[in-house]
């Protein structure tokens, strides 16, 4: 794997690392909702079968990649699902619990091939061994094959035959336990017989496959051509239903199919006035019998072919996900981004000659005429700008998923049970937004789940139910997104808070006296308040909630908490939906620090008095034979108590468009990626600025619009009608 | 006088929302009226409390050059770029002095938050509805447009509850 470093090189590295962890999230996503549905033994067997899928091509994805310790793993917990999927080891809250510590384990092999490939496949073993052996262990436990031909395997056996051997021959092991699973349950059989155009079979299959989905289980389908019809294939899926014939005709809707009900409940020897053959057949003339229609396809081999089609487009959704969406890395649309800001500079060039233009007589129709296509440039622009923001839009729904398993491990680790009620999703926000949101909001819920919720006797005694609820929501307003964790718990200690902000010097026990509930829980932003002493496994990192707050200002947000002693807490995080995050050089002027766009920098330069040249009252400096124009900035912006020139200074040469200037500043600071947040509407006459940006200092900074300094600078000088020091011509 | 936590600077908003909670009980009817109270060179102003999303400290300000003469500069209030603006110009008052004793009030301005800057905060004031002069005729200063109220909470106290629709109107939007 070394050696092949370079040959397969980071880029599929990174394609991989990536698929990998989407396959994992969506394996954990399947893996909570078998966990919810495990104790109502009500369970959706396509989750299991997502799983075994997903698991699958976990494995080979690995294989490939040489990471070996995944590959094993999933290798072993493949295997496990198989048997799971056929019935054979029953699906328990031990058994999810392994699965979910191997994905753990999962992730964090993923994060040390991240790290390094020898790291990932240097990964202890031993961990992998342990979970490798419990895995062993557990399909050795499993319950002995239910084999044994007792008289209810007899009787199950007699009503298997009453589907023919048309259909028993031609099933898989897989979709024979799910038949006689379902057999076993009761549940009555339906056939649902259909002609699909072959060229929309997948689509068509899909459609009726989902109208079905909420009736039952479909446990196969049988495939059959009509010669007449070379253009058709006729598929009778056969469903075990949860529901009556007349629902699964209303779940089909318009679309036209035959439903005839397969008789299990009568005795093989008893009455036989309806043959099984009679009874797979649609009640239509036209369809032929089941049996025949088989037999126009050799059974077993052919058929599996004539599948693959439409049971390869049923594969799990990280599957069929793969195939319809690009991955693409942020850098690259960051990338775009700037391309996109440098369009705008040029636009804006393009419209100051449609000025001009319009200034010359005789001239007036082409300015129109230019105005007009750079306003149609401008159009597409925006759209373009508003497409990349929109690619770069992720849904909270992996962060939330990953919240449920935390929920889950947490409150099994305290024996506490939690209901997670989970709302919003699909809300979406900016990647690098989701990024930032996925530590706190982890704090956020492991401390409701925690702290928040009691245990079930101190519930009990408060007449709470013994579940304890914790609801995640996520919705929008406007340009952000509101994300709300509430908890039905003991709510905030506001003794113990005060206690601790007194001991820690932040009010002392007068104020602490005066304090309003409200100023109370300002208390808990304060560093180190509301830090737990104890620091367990499950408390994390011990970070409190003033990193919380912290982490969340950063990206441009505010928590607020509301808590209720004796209901509950409830912490609402207001994030914008979108962040500019540009490269910036940080320079002083007139003491303070401003951001200049880093794509409108051509270069910096060490200056003193002498390098500056008065060319016809322009002040000037010659950089490697080229006049460029000097803009003292501190005097640009009329600074309060403007101090003389110093004899030593930087020069920022920003370019726009075709034009040069050099910005004279009283020094640098460095390069730093800023989050710009716009400027209000109040401030909408100050031009020169396209937004302030909080740099981990106190402090705003401001971000030059260096465009509209350039351009304001020359029109300035041309007005006065001074040598116009274009640098080129266009 | 509100409870103000002499701590973290950050920490030091004052949220209004019980004095709010109680407002809303007393605004049905005739009952009292509620508005902070807070100074511009000497006299009582008040501002509806509705109206007063936060009140804060004077944080670090970020000059912003070849703005208006009234706008002190932007400040970040919790993660957001506020305008920070001297409400004495914006009635045509002296400047105010920086920092002293001054607060800002955060009020919402259209689609976006600005900051008033006031010389101090006084406390919130109860006044009966039926007490409030309203638009009282106060000849052509060049302020009045901006009175919408004369309250009287105590025999010799007047305050001039503001129109703070007018001053964004006349000044900022």
């Amino acid at each position: 794997m070394i050696d092949d470093k370079g040959t397969k090189g980071q880029k599929a590295l990174g394609e991989f690392l990536s698929e990998a962890q989407d396959i994992i999230e969506s394996l954990g996503k399947s893996l909570m909702l078998i966990d919810k549905s495990v104790e109502t033994k009500d369970m959706d067997q396509d989750l299991v079968n997502d799983l075994f899928r997903g698991m699958h091509t976990l494995k080979s994805l690995s294989a490939v990649f040489e990471v070996a310790p995944l590959s094993l793993l999933a290798h072993h917990e493949e295997s496990l699902l198989e048997e799971v999927r056929l019935g054979r080891i029953e699906i328990t809250a031990e058994l999810l619990d392994l699965i979910f510590s191997s994905l753990d384990v999962m992730t964090r092999i993923l994060g040390k091939v991240g790290e390094s490939e020898e790291a990932g496949a240097a990964w202890k073993l031993a961990e992998v061994d342990a979970l490798i052996k419990e895995i062993e262990r557990v399909q050795k436990n499993k319950a002995p094959d239910i084999e044994d031909p007792g008289a209810e395997i007899e009787r199950l056996h007699d009503k298997l035959q009453l589907f023919g051997p048309e259909v028993l021959e031609v099933l898989t092991e897989y979709e024979e336990h799910r038949l006689k699973a379902n057999l076993e349950r009761g549940l009555p059989f339906y056939k649902i017989g259909k002609t699909y155009k072959l060229e929309l079979i997948d689509v068509e299959l899909n459609a009726v496959k989902n109208l079905l989905k909420s009736t039952g289980e479909i446990i196969t389908y049988l495939p059959s051509v009509d010669e007449s019809e070379p253009e058709k294939l006729g598929i009778d899926i056969i469903l075990a239903a949860q529901v009556g014939m007349e629902e699964i005709v209303a779940a089909l809707g318009d679309i036209d199919a035959q439903v005839t009900k397969i008789e299990t409940d009568r005795h093989v020897s008893g009455d036989r006035s309806t043959p099984p053959d009679k009874l797979l057949a649609g009640d239509d003339g036209s369809s032929l019998a089941g049996k025949e229609r088989l037999d126009s396809i050799p059974a077993g081999e052919e058929r599996q072919r004539a599948m693959i089609p439409f049971s390869d487009s049923t594969q799990s959704l990280s599957l069929r996900s793969v195939s319809q969406t690009v991955r693409v890395d942020i850098r690259k649309l960051d990338l775009l981004m700037n391309v996109v800001g440098e369009l705008g500079i040029m636009r804006r060039a393009i419209g100051q000659m449609g000025d001009q233009l319009g200034s010359v007589v005789g001239r007036g129709d082409l300015a129109i005429e230019l105005h007009r296509i750079n306003r149609g440039f401008d159009r597409n622009l925006l759209e373009l700008r508003n497409g990349i923001l929109e690619v770069r839009m992720v849904s909270l729904t992996q962060i939330f998923d990953r919240l449920s398993r935390l929920v889950r491990k947490v409150a099994r680790g305290l024996g506490k049970e939690i209901h997670f009620a989970v709302s919003g999703g699909d809300t979406e926000v900016d990647k690098l937004i989701i990024e930032e949101l996925s530590d706190p909001l982890m704090h956020i819920v492991r401390n409701a789940v925690n702290h928040g919720i009691e245990s079930i006797d101190a519930r009990r005694k408060s007449g709470k139910p013994d579940f304890g609820t914790v609801a995640i929501t996520a919705y929008q307003k406007g340009n952000h997104v509101i994300i709300e964790v509430e908890d039905d718990g003991a709510g905030i200690d506001f003794d113990k808070v005060v206690q601790v902000a007194v001991e820690r010097g932040f009010v002392d026990d007068e104020q602490a006296h005066a304090l309003s509930e409200e100023e109370m829980l300002k208390l808990i932003f304060l560093p180190g308040v509301s830090t737990t002493t104890e620091t367990t496994e499950l408390s994390g990192r011990g970070v409190g909630m003033d990193v919380v707050r912290t982490n969340i200002a950063a990206i441009g947000g505010v928590v607020d908490v509301q808590s209720e002693p004796g209901t509950g807490t409830k912490i609402s995080i207001t994030i914008p939906v979108t962040l500019a995050i540009i490269p910036t050089l940080l320079v002083v002027v007139a003491n303070q620090t401003f951001a200049v766009p880093l794509n409108t920098v051509a270069e910096a330069v060490f200056a003193t008095q002498k390098d500056v040249h008065q060319i016809l009252g322009a002040e000037t400096m010659a950089l490697r034979g080229r006049t460029i124009p000097l803009c003292r900035l501190a005097e640009f912006f009329d600074a309060p108590d403007l101090e003389p020139p110093s004899e030593e200074f930087y020069v920022v040469i920003a370019s726009f468009g075709q034009r040069l200037l050099g910005l004279e500043v009283d020094s640098l600071i460095g390069q730093q990626e800023v989050v710009t947040k716009p400027l209000g509407k109040t401030l909408a006459k100050v031009r020169f600025f396209s937004g302030a940006a909080d740099i981990g200092d106190e402090r705003l900074v401001l971000v030059l619009d260096t465009g509209a300094i350039i351009e304001e600078f020359y029109s300035i000088t041309e007005s006065a009608e001074l040598a116009s020091p274009a640098v080129e011509e266009i | 006088m509100m409870g103000l936590i002499a701590a973290d600077e950050d920490v030091l908003e004052v949220i209004t929302r019980q004095s709010r909670a109680k407002k809303k009980a007393d605004d049905q009817g005739d009952g009292p009226r509620s508005f902070l109270g807070f100074t511009l060179s000497g006299q009582e102003y008040g501002l509806d409390l509705d109206l007063i999303a936060q009140i804060v400290k004077p944080p670090q300000l970020t000059w912003v050059p070849r703005a208006e003469p009234y706008v002190l500069g932007v400040v970040s209030i919790r993660g957001a770029v506020v305008t920070l603006v001297d409400l004495k110009q914006l009635m045509n008052q002296e400047p105010t002095a920086w920092p002293g004793t001054a607060r800002i009030l955060i009020v919402e301005a259209g689609d976006e938050r600005v900051g008033l800057l006031v010389d101090s905060v006084t406390q919130v004031r109860r006044v009966d509805n039926m007490d409030l002069e309203k638009r009282p005729a106060l000849g052509n200063g060049p302020q009045n447009d901006y009175v919408l109220f004369l309250a009287r909470p105590e025999p010799d106290k007047v305050v001039v509850v503001i129109d703070l629709d007018m001053v964004f109107e006349k000044r900022l939007l």
